[in-house]
Protein backbone atom coordinates (compact mmCIF):
# COMPACT_ATOMS: atom_id res chain seq x y z
CA UNK A 1 0.00 0.00 0.00
CA UNK A 2 1.17 3.61 -0.64
CA UNK A 3 0.51 6.56 0.92
CA UNK A 4 0.30 8.65 -2.92
CA UNK A 5 -1.63 12.04 -2.21
CA UNK A 6 -3.48 13.87 -4.74
CA UNK A 7 -5.16 17.59 -4.00
CA UNK A 8 -8.14 17.60 -5.97
CA UNK A 9 -11.60 18.87 -5.74
CA UNK A 10 -14.44 16.92 -4.05
CA UNK A 11 -16.90 15.83 -6.50
CA UNK A 12 -19.87 15.93 -4.00
CA UNK A 13 -23.00 17.66 -5.18
CA UNK A 14 -24.48 19.76 -2.98
CA UNK A 15 -23.83 23.41 -1.73
CA UNK A 16 -22.60 21.44 1.63
CA UNK A 17 -19.87 20.05 -0.79
CA UNK A 18 -19.02 23.04 -2.81
CA UNK A 19 -18.53 24.65 0.38
CA UNK A 20 -16.05 22.04 1.99
CA UNK A 21 -12.22 22.63 1.55
CA UNK A 22 -10.85 20.59 -1.43
CA UNK A 23 -10.93 17.10 -0.12
CA UNK A 24 -7.14 15.01 0.25
CA UNK A 25 -7.78 12.01 -2.00
CA UNK A 26 -5.49 8.75 -1.12
CA UNK A 27 -4.16 6.58 -3.81
CA UNK A 28 -4.18 3.75 -2.64
CA UNK A 29 -2.42 2.30 -5.67
CA UNK A 30 1.17 0.74 -5.07
CA UNK A 31 3.74 2.64 -6.86
CA UNK A 32 5.86 1.22 -4.84
CA UNK A 33 7.41 4.13 -2.56
CA UNK A 34 6.37 3.09 0.92
CA UNK A 35 5.55 -0.78 1.26
CA UNK A 36 6.12 -1.12 5.00
CA UNK A 37 2.65 -1.90 7.55
CA UNK A 38 3.62 1.30 8.79
CA UNK A 39 2.46 3.32 6.13
CA UNK A 40 -0.39 0.93 5.83
CA UNK A 41 -1.58 2.04 9.13
CA UNK A 42 -1.31 5.68 8.55
CA UNK A 43 -3.34 5.34 5.55
CA UNK A 44 -5.80 3.55 7.68
CA UNK A 45 -5.82 6.51 9.88
CA UNK A 46 -6.14 9.16 8.06
CA UNK A 47 -8.90 7.50 6.38
CA UNK A 48 -10.36 7.92 9.58
CA UNK A 49 -9.62 10.95 10.38
CA UNK A 50 -10.75 12.55 7.08
CA UNK A 51 -14.12 10.79 7.63
CA UNK A 52 -14.23 12.40 11.16
CA UNK A 53 -13.38 15.53 9.79
CA UNK A 54 -15.45 15.55 7.02
CA UNK A 55 -18.68 14.08 9.05
CA UNK A 56 -17.77 16.99 11.45
CA UNK A 57 -17.79 20.10 8.73
CA UNK A 58 -20.81 18.89 6.80
CA UNK A 59 -22.48 18.46 10.16
CA UNK A 60 -22.47 22.15 10.92
CA UNK A 61 -25.56 23.56 10.72
CA UNK A 62 -25.44 23.30 7.55
CA UNK A 63 -28.59 22.24 4.95
CA UNK A 64 -28.39 19.02 3.42
CA UNK A 65 -29.16 18.42 0.00
CA UNK A 66 -29.99 15.24 -1.59
CA UNK A 67 -32.37 13.15 -1.80
CA UNK A 68 -32.55 12.66 2.04
CA UNK A 69 -34.50 15.24 3.23
CA UNK A 70 -32.58 16.85 6.20
CA UNK A 71 -35.91 17.61 7.98
CA UNK A 72 -36.98 13.83 7.56
CA UNK A 73 -35.76 11.16 10.19
CA UNK A 74 -32.81 8.79 8.76
CA UNK A 75 -34.36 5.12 7.98
CA UNK A 76 -33.51 2.56 10.57
CA UNK A 77 -31.74 -0.79 10.44
CA UNK A 78 -35.77 -2.33 10.37
CA UNK A 79 -36.56 0.39 7.49
CA UNK A 80 -33.37 -0.21 5.50
CA UNK A 81 -34.09 -3.72 5.90
CA UNK A 82 -37.88 -3.99 4.51
CA UNK A 83 -36.17 -1.85 1.48
CA UNK A 84 -33.86 -4.60 0.68
CA UNK A 85 -31.07 -2.48 1.08
CA UNK A 86 -28.20 -4.26 2.77
CA UNK A 87 -31.00 -6.18 5.02
CA UNK A 88 -30.28 -9.67 3.61
CA UNK A 89 -26.98 -11.65 5.59
CA UNK A 90 -26.67 -14.28 2.91
CA UNK A 91 -25.40 -11.61 0.24
CA UNK A 92 -21.88 -11.72 -0.38
CA UNK A 93 -21.87 -8.35 -1.45
CA UNK A 94 -22.29 -5.33 0.85
CA UNK A 95 -25.44 -3.67 0.88
CA UNK A 96 -25.59 -0.38 0.10
CA UNK A 97 -25.82 2.36 2.37
CA UNK A 98 -29.42 4.07 2.30
CA UNK A 99 -28.29 7.56 2.56
CA UNK A 100 -27.17 10.15 -0.03
CA UNK A 101 -23.61 10.63 -1.13
CA UNK A 102 -24.15 14.54 1.01
CA UNK A 103 -24.81 13.02 3.93
CA UNK A 104 -21.73 12.47 6.37
CA UNK A 105 -23.30 9.16 6.97
CA UNK A 106 -23.00 8.07 3.74
CA UNK A 107 -19.62 9.70 3.88
CA UNK A 108 -18.73 7.65 6.17
CA UNK A 109 -19.83 4.90 5.17
CA UNK A 110 -18.16 5.03 1.60
CA UNK A 111 -15.16 5.63 3.66
CA UNK A 112 -15.61 2.60 5.45
CA UNK A 113 -16.48 0.75 2.55
CA UNK A 114 -12.88 1.64 0.78
CA UNK A 115 -10.82 0.48 3.58
CA UNK A 116 -13.29 -2.66 3.41
CA UNK A 117 -12.27 -3.23 -0.24
CA UNK A 118 -8.63 -2.85 0.34
CA UNK A 119 -8.92 -4.95 3.47
CA UNK A 120 -8.23 -2.98 6.01
CA UNK A 121 -11.52 -3.85 8.03
CA UNK A 122 -14.00 -5.92 8.32
CA UNK A 123 -17.63 -5.41 7.76
CA UNK A 124 -20.71 -7.52 8.20
CA UNK A 125 -22.69 -8.27 5.36
CA UNK A 126 -26.06 -6.24 6.37
CA UNK A 127 -23.92 -3.69 7.45
CA UNK A 128 -26.36 -0.23 8.09
CA UNK A 129 -25.58 2.48 9.77
CA UNK A 130 -28.54 2.64 12.89
CA UNK A 131 -29.17 5.80 13.52
CA UNK A 132 -32.31 5.01 15.36
CA UNK A 133 -34.90 7.47 16.38
CA UNK A 134 -32.20 10.27 15.82
CA UNK A 135 -34.62 12.80 13.92
CA UNK A 136 -32.72 16.12 14.31
CA UNK A 137 -29.46 16.75 12.10
CA UNK A 138 -27.49 17.50 15.80
CA UNK A 139 -29.05 14.08 16.51
CA UNK A 140 -27.76 12.17 13.68
CA UNK A 141 -24.14 14.30 13.78
CA UNK A 142 -23.88 13.18 17.81
CA UNK A 143 -24.78 9.62 16.82
CA UNK A 144 -22.62 9.35 13.88
CA UNK A 145 -19.95 10.96 15.67
CA UNK A 146 -20.11 8.73 18.39
CA UNK A 147 -19.73 5.69 15.85
CA UNK A 148 -16.90 7.15 14.26
CA UNK A 149 -15.00 7.76 17.41
CA UNK A 150 -15.88 3.73 18.26
CA UNK A 151 -14.51 2.82 14.81
CA UNK A 152 -11.06 4.88 15.81
CA UNK A 153 -11.17 3.42 19.40
CA UNK A 154 -11.49 -0.08 17.96
CA UNK A 155 -8.59 0.57 15.17
CA UNK A 156 -6.63 1.89 17.86
CA UNK A 157 -6.48 -0.82 19.68
CA UNK A 158 -5.40 -2.92 16.36
CA UNK A 159 -2.55 -0.19 16.13
CA UNK A 160 -0.22 -1.76 17.36
CA UNK A 161 3.26 -2.07 16.16
CA UNK A 162 3.77 -5.56 14.68
CA UNK A 163 7.08 -7.74 15.48
CA UNK A 164 9.85 -7.42 12.93
CA UNK A 165 10.99 -10.23 11.62
CA UNK A 166 14.61 -9.30 13.45
CA UNK A 167 12.45 -9.65 16.98
CA UNK A 168 10.87 -12.60 16.16
CA UNK A 169 14.15 -14.46 14.97
CA UNK A 170 15.27 -12.95 18.69
CA UNK A 171 12.60 -14.24 20.57
CA UNK A 172 12.60 -17.65 18.98
CA UNK A 173 16.50 -18.36 18.97
CA UNK A 174 15.99 -17.20 22.98
CA UNK A 175 13.36 -19.63 23.72
CA UNK A 176 14.84 -22.16 21.67
CA UNK A 177 18.35 -21.91 24.08
CA UNK A 178 16.31 -21.82 27.24
CA UNK A 179 14.40 -25.42 26.68
CA UNK A 180 17.64 -26.73 25.31
CA UNK A 181 19.23 -25.68 28.71
CA UNK A 182 16.58 -26.99 30.53
CA UNK A 183 16.59 -30.16 28.73
CA UNK A 184 20.31 -30.42 29.38
CA UNK A 185 20.04 -29.10 33.60
CA UNK A 186 17.09 -32.08 33.44
CA UNK A 187 19.15 -34.76 32.18
CA UNK A 188 23.13 -33.45 33.26
CA UNK A 189 22.83 -31.13 35.65
CA UNK A 190 25.80 -29.06 36.02
CA UNK A 191 27.80 -29.79 39.10
CA UNK A 192 27.45 -26.08 40.35
CA UNK A 193 23.48 -26.93 40.55
CA UNK A 194 23.46 -29.93 42.51
CA UNK A 195 24.10 -29.65 46.22
CA UNK A 196 26.56 -31.86 47.78
CA UNK A 197 25.34 -35.44 48.30
CA UNK A 198 24.61 -36.36 51.73
CA UNK A 199 27.43 -38.88 53.33
CA UNK A 200 26.39 -42.51 52.80
CA UNK A 201 27.38 -45.46 53.91
CA UNK A 202 31.16 -46.49 54.01
CA UNK A 203 32.08 -49.97 53.36
CA UNK A 204 33.50 -50.37 56.95
CA UNK A 205 30.41 -49.31 58.06
CA UNK A 206 28.53 -52.56 56.08
CA UNK A 207 31.58 -54.66 57.08
CA UNK A 208 30.96 -53.67 60.62
CA UNK A 209 27.33 -53.87 60.45
CA UNK A 210 27.69 -57.40 59.23
CA UNK A 211 29.97 -58.37 61.89
CA UNK A 212 27.50 -57.66 64.84
CA UNK A 213 24.53 -58.87 62.77
CA UNK A 214 26.39 -62.37 63.01
CA UNK A 215 27.53 -62.05 66.49
CA UNK A 216 24.07 -60.82 67.59
CA UNK A 217 22.75 -63.88 65.44
CA UNK A 218 25.17 -66.11 67.58
CA UNK A 219 24.26 -64.61 70.56
CA UNK A 220 20.35 -65.49 69.54
CA UNK A 221 21.38 -69.26 69.30
CA UNK A 222 23.58 -68.93 72.60
CA UNK A 223 20.80 -67.80 74.40
CA UNK A 224 18.31 -70.44 72.92
CA UNK A 225 20.72 -73.07 73.84
CA UNK A 226 21.07 -71.73 77.65
CA UNK A 227 17.10 -72.10 77.46
CA UNK A 228 16.68 -74.91 75.70
CA UNK A 229 19.71 -76.96 76.52
CA UNK A 230 20.38 -77.81 72.89
CA UNK A 231 20.90 -75.58 69.31
CA UNK A 232 18.22 -75.17 67.54
CA UNK A 233 17.65 -77.18 64.44
CA UNK A 234 16.72 -74.20 62.38
CA UNK A 235 16.94 -70.58 62.36
CA UNK A 236 13.37 -70.42 62.65
CA UNK A 237 13.38 -71.85 66.21
CA UNK A 238 14.44 -68.85 67.40
CA UNK A 239 12.73 -65.56 68.10
CA UNK A 240 14.36 -63.12 66.04
CA UNK A 241 16.39 -63.80 63.24
CA UNK A 242 18.42 -61.15 61.30
CA UNK A 243 18.11 -61.62 57.58
CA UNK A 244 20.54 -62.56 55.37
CA UNK A 245 22.17 -65.10 57.63
CA UNK A 246 22.62 -68.92 57.20
CA UNK A 247 22.63 -71.08 59.90
CA UNK A 248 24.99 -74.92 59.66
CA UNK A 249 24.63 -77.20 62.60
CA UNK A 250 27.52 -79.17 62.06
CA UNK A 251 26.94 -80.83 65.46
CA UNK A 252 24.92 -81.29 68.41
CA UNK A 253 27.02 -78.86 70.02
CA UNK A 254 28.54 -76.59 67.19
CA UNK A 255 27.30 -74.58 64.37
CA UNK A 256 28.50 -72.07 62.18
CA UNK A 257 26.87 -68.69 60.70
CA UNK A 258 27.43 -67.29 57.23
CA UNK A 259 26.68 -64.06 55.61
CA UNK A 260 28.12 -62.06 52.80
CA UNK A 261 29.68 -58.95 52.59
CA UNK A 262 28.26 -55.95 49.81
CA UNK A 263 31.55 -57.38 48.07
CA UNK A 264 30.08 -60.82 47.94
CA UNK A 265 32.73 -62.01 50.21
CA UNK A 266 31.94 -64.76 52.99
CA UNK A 267 31.81 -63.95 56.66
CA UNK A 268 32.13 -66.78 58.80
CA UNK A 269 30.88 -67.05 62.72
CA UNK A 270 32.68 -70.81 64.09
CA UNK A 271 30.90 -71.80 67.57
CA UNK A 272 34.43 -73.34 67.55
CA UNK A 273 36.58 -70.09 67.37
CA UNK A 274 34.88 -67.56 66.47
CA UNK A 275 36.99 -64.82 65.44
CA UNK A 276 38.94 -62.59 67.64
CA UNK A 277 37.01 -59.50 66.00
CA UNK A 278 34.04 -61.04 67.38
CA UNK A 279 35.29 -61.33 70.50
CA UNK A 280 36.47 -57.54 70.38
CA UNK A 281 32.76 -56.32 69.35
CA UNK A 282 31.34 -58.40 72.04
CA UNK A 283 33.74 -56.66 74.53
CA UNK A 284 32.57 -53.13 73.64
CA UNK A 285 28.67 -54.32 74.52
CA UNK A 286 27.36 -54.27 77.72
CA UNK A 287 23.78 -54.72 79.07
CA UNK A 288 23.15 -52.36 81.55
CA UNK A 289 19.07 -51.90 81.17
CA UNK A 290 18.09 -55.56 79.84
CA UNK A 291 15.04 -57.02 80.89
CA UNK A 292 16.18 -60.80 82.11
CA UNK B 1 -16.27 -4.46 13.58
CA UNK B 2 -12.96 -6.55 15.73
CA UNK B 3 -10.18 -7.57 13.66
CA UNK B 4 -7.88 -10.61 14.43
CA UNK B 5 -4.07 -9.54 13.26
CA UNK B 6 -2.33 -12.97 12.75
CA UNK B 7 0.79 -11.04 13.77
CA UNK B 8 -0.12 -10.18 16.74
CA UNK B 9 -1.63 -13.37 17.61
CA UNK B 10 1.82 -15.00 16.82
CA UNK B 11 3.57 -12.35 18.91
CA UNK B 12 1.40 -13.49 21.72
CA UNK B 13 2.04 -17.04 21.15
CA UNK B 14 5.35 -16.47 20.87
CA UNK B 15 6.05 -14.87 23.97
CA UNK B 16 3.94 -17.43 25.94
CA UNK B 17 6.31 -20.27 24.69
CA UNK B 18 9.18 -17.81 25.71
CA UNK B 19 7.60 -17.65 29.25
CA UNK B 20 7.13 -21.34 29.08
CA UNK B 21 11.05 -21.73 28.26
CA UNK B 22 12.24 -19.51 31.14
CA UNK B 23 10.22 -21.58 33.66
CA UNK B 24 11.28 -24.99 32.48
CA UNK B 25 14.65 -23.68 32.74
CA UNK B 26 14.30 -22.23 35.82
CA UNK B 27 12.54 -25.53 37.87
CA UNK B 28 15.21 -28.04 35.99
CA UNK B 29 17.80 -25.67 37.47
CA UNK B 30 16.30 -25.83 41.01
CA UNK B 31 15.29 -29.66 40.73
CA UNK B 32 18.50 -31.03 42.35
CA UNK B 33 18.03 -28.63 45.02
CA UNK B 34 14.98 -29.59 45.71
CA UNK B 35 15.44 -33.16 45.30
CA UNK B 36 18.78 -32.57 47.65
CA UNK B 37 16.03 -31.00 50.46
CA UNK B 38 13.21 -33.95 49.96
CA UNK B 39 16.08 -36.43 51.25
CA UNK B 40 17.61 -34.40 53.72
CA UNK B 41 13.63 -33.81 54.87
CA UNK B 42 13.23 -37.39 55.11
CA UNK B 43 16.00 -38.02 56.68
CA UNK B 44 15.15 -35.68 59.74
CA UNK B 45 11.60 -37.07 60.03
CA UNK B 46 13.57 -40.67 60.13
CA UNK B 47 15.59 -38.92 63.06
CA UNK B 48 12.63 -37.53 64.73
CA UNK B 49 10.81 -41.08 64.77
CA UNK B 50 13.78 -43.06 65.81
CA UNK B 51 14.27 -40.54 68.87
CA UNK B 52 10.59 -40.57 69.51
CA UNK B 53 10.20 -44.36 69.42
CA UNK B 54 13.40 -44.58 71.34
CA UNK B 55 12.05 -42.13 74.01
CA UNK B 56 8.57 -44.21 74.07
CA UNK B 57 9.87 -47.76 74.67
CA UNK B 58 12.90 -46.58 76.85
CA UNK B 59 9.78 -45.02 79.14
CA UNK B 60 7.81 -47.86 78.94
CA UNK B 61 10.38 -50.31 79.85
CA UNK B 62 11.24 -48.09 83.17
CA UNK B 63 8.07 -47.98 84.11
CA UNK B 64 7.08 -51.45 83.46
CA UNK B 65 10.52 -53.23 83.36
CA UNK B 66 9.48 -55.15 80.10
CA UNK B 67 10.01 -54.27 76.33
CA UNK B 68 6.31 -53.60 74.26
CA UNK B 69 6.07 -56.99 72.63
CA UNK B 70 7.54 -57.38 68.52
CA UNK B 71 5.80 -56.26 65.69
CA UNK B 72 6.16 -56.36 62.24
CA UNK B 73 7.95 -53.82 60.23
CA UNK B 74 5.53 -50.94 59.94
CA UNK B 75 3.53 -51.55 62.41
CA UNK B 76 3.05 -49.43 65.56
CA UNK B 77 3.61 -51.55 68.82
CA UNK B 78 0.18 -50.33 71.04
CA UNK B 79 1.86 -50.38 74.05
CA UNK B 80 3.72 -47.12 72.56
CA UNK B 81 1.10 -45.73 70.29
CA UNK B 82 0.65 -42.51 72.14
CA UNK B 83 3.87 -41.44 70.95
CA UNK B 84 2.52 -41.53 67.40
CA UNK B 85 -1.00 -39.64 67.91
CA UNK B 86 -2.72 -39.64 64.51
CA UNK B 87 -0.43 -42.50 63.06
CA UNK B 88 -1.71 -46.44 62.21
CA UNK B 89 1.79 -47.64 61.62
CA UNK B 90 5.27 -46.71 61.42
CA UNK B 91 5.42 -47.17 57.05
CA UNK B 92 6.48 -44.07 55.52
CA UNK B 93 7.54 -43.38 51.88
CA UNK B 94 11.13 -43.53 52.28
CA UNK B 95 11.51 -45.54 55.34
CA UNK B 96 9.69 -48.14 57.62
CA UNK B 97 10.30 -48.86 61.42
CA UNK B 98 10.13 -52.32 62.98
CA UNK B 99 10.63 -52.98 66.64
CA UNK B 100 12.04 -56.50 67.51
CA UNK B 101 13.16 -58.47 70.91
CA UNK B 102 17.50 -60.05 70.81
CA UNK B 103 18.87 -61.91 73.68
CA UNK B 104 21.91 -60.58 74.44
CA UNK B 105 24.52 -62.51 77.33
CA UNK B 106 24.22 -60.03 80.37
CA UNK B 107 27.04 -59.19 82.76
CA UNK B 108 26.71 -60.65 85.55
CA UNK B 109 29.02 -58.45 87.37
CA UNK B 110 27.13 -55.19 85.91
CA UNK B 111 23.88 -56.20 86.65
CA UNK B 112 24.64 -58.09 90.12
CA UNK B 113 23.91 -61.32 89.25
CA UNK B 114 25.96 -64.03 90.60
CA UNK B 115 28.78 -65.72 88.68
CA UNK B 116 27.44 -69.12 87.75
CA UNK B 117 30.49 -71.98 87.34
CA UNK B 118 32.29 -72.53 84.23
CA UNK B 119 30.22 -75.73 83.80
CA UNK B 120 27.10 -73.97 83.55
CA UNK B 121 27.73 -72.16 80.19
CA UNK B 122 27.85 -73.95 77.00
CA UNK B 123 31.17 -74.57 75.96
CA UNK B 124 31.54 -74.61 72.49
CA UNK B 125 30.62 -70.82 71.97
CA UNK B 126 31.90 -67.69 72.81
CA UNK B 127 29.57 -68.01 75.22
CA UNK B 128 31.21 -70.18 76.83
CA UNK B 129 33.49 -67.25 78.31
CA UNK B 130 30.52 -64.79 79.85
CA UNK B 131 27.05 -66.31 79.19
CA UNK B 132 25.61 -67.09 82.49
CA UNK B 133 22.48 -65.46 81.58
CA UNK B 134 20.65 -63.58 78.47
CA UNK B 135 18.72 -60.54 78.60
CA UNK B 136 16.24 -58.89 76.52
CA UNK B 137 16.88 -55.77 74.62
CA UNK B 138 15.33 -54.13 71.98
CA UNK B 139 16.08 -54.17 68.59
CA UNK B 140 14.57 -51.14 66.91
CA UNK B 141 15.17 -51.53 62.85
CA UNK B 142 14.90 -48.95 59.85
CA UNK B 143 14.44 -50.41 56.69
CA UNK B 144 15.30 -48.19 53.84
CA UNK B 145 16.74 -48.09 50.63
CA UNK B 146 17.84 -44.23 51.18
CA UNK B 147 21.96 -44.89 52.12
CA UNK B 148 21.84 -41.12 52.86
CA UNK B 149 19.53 -41.97 55.90
CA UNK B 150 20.90 -44.87 57.01
CA UNK B 151 24.07 -43.17 57.22
CA UNK B 152 22.52 -40.06 59.17
CA UNK B 153 20.81 -42.75 61.76
CA UNK B 154 24.77 -44.49 62.28
CA UNK B 155 26.03 -40.85 62.80
CA UNK B 156 23.55 -39.82 65.08
CA UNK B 157 23.87 -42.80 67.15
CA UNK B 158 27.18 -44.37 67.21
CA UNK B 159 28.46 -47.57 65.45
CA UNK B 160 28.76 -48.97 69.41
CA UNK B 161 25.08 -48.90 70.04
CA UNK B 162 23.75 -49.67 66.09
CA UNK B 163 24.83 -50.90 63.20
CA UNK B 164 24.14 -50.63 59.50
CA UNK B 165 23.63 -53.38 56.79
CA UNK B 166 22.25 -53.96 53.83
CA UNK B 167 19.07 -51.93 53.29
CA UNK B 168 19.18 -51.69 56.60
CA UNK B 169 19.78 -49.64 60.39
CA UNK B 170 19.52 -51.56 63.38
CA UNK B 171 19.57 -49.50 67.28
CA UNK B 172 19.85 -51.56 70.39
CA UNK B 173 17.48 -50.49 72.66
CA UNK B 174 18.71 -51.62 76.48
CA UNK B 175 22.06 -52.04 75.83
CA UNK B 176 25.00 -48.87 77.02
CA UNK B 177 28.92 -49.31 75.16
CA UNK B 178 30.95 -49.86 77.63
CA UNK B 179 33.30 -46.90 78.31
Amino acid sequence: MVGKRKTTRSTKQGEAADAAEPAEIISLDDDGTESSGEGEERIRARLIAETMALAAGEGEGEDRTGSTPSNEPLPSRAEAAERGDGGDAEDDDPAPVPFTSASPTRDAASALREMQAQGLIELPGDFVIDLGDAATEDERDRLLAAALAHVEMQEARFRVPSETGRRRRWKGTVTTSLVMLALLFAVAPPAVLVPDPPPGLTESDRTYGTLVALLLQAQQIDAFRIREQRLPDTLGDLDAVLPGIRYVKSSSRLYQLVTYTSDGIAVVYDSAAPAAIFRRIAETWVTTQGAP
Amino acid sequence: MTRHDPRRAGAARSEVVLVIAAVALTISALMPTWRARSVQMSVDEAATDVATFHSAVEEYFASTGSWPAPSEPGELPPEVAYAFPGHGSLTHADYSLEWSLLKVPGNPRRAGVPTGSEGDTAPDSLGGAGVHMAVAVGGLTVHSGNDALLADLLSRYGSRASFARDSTWTLIVGMRPQS
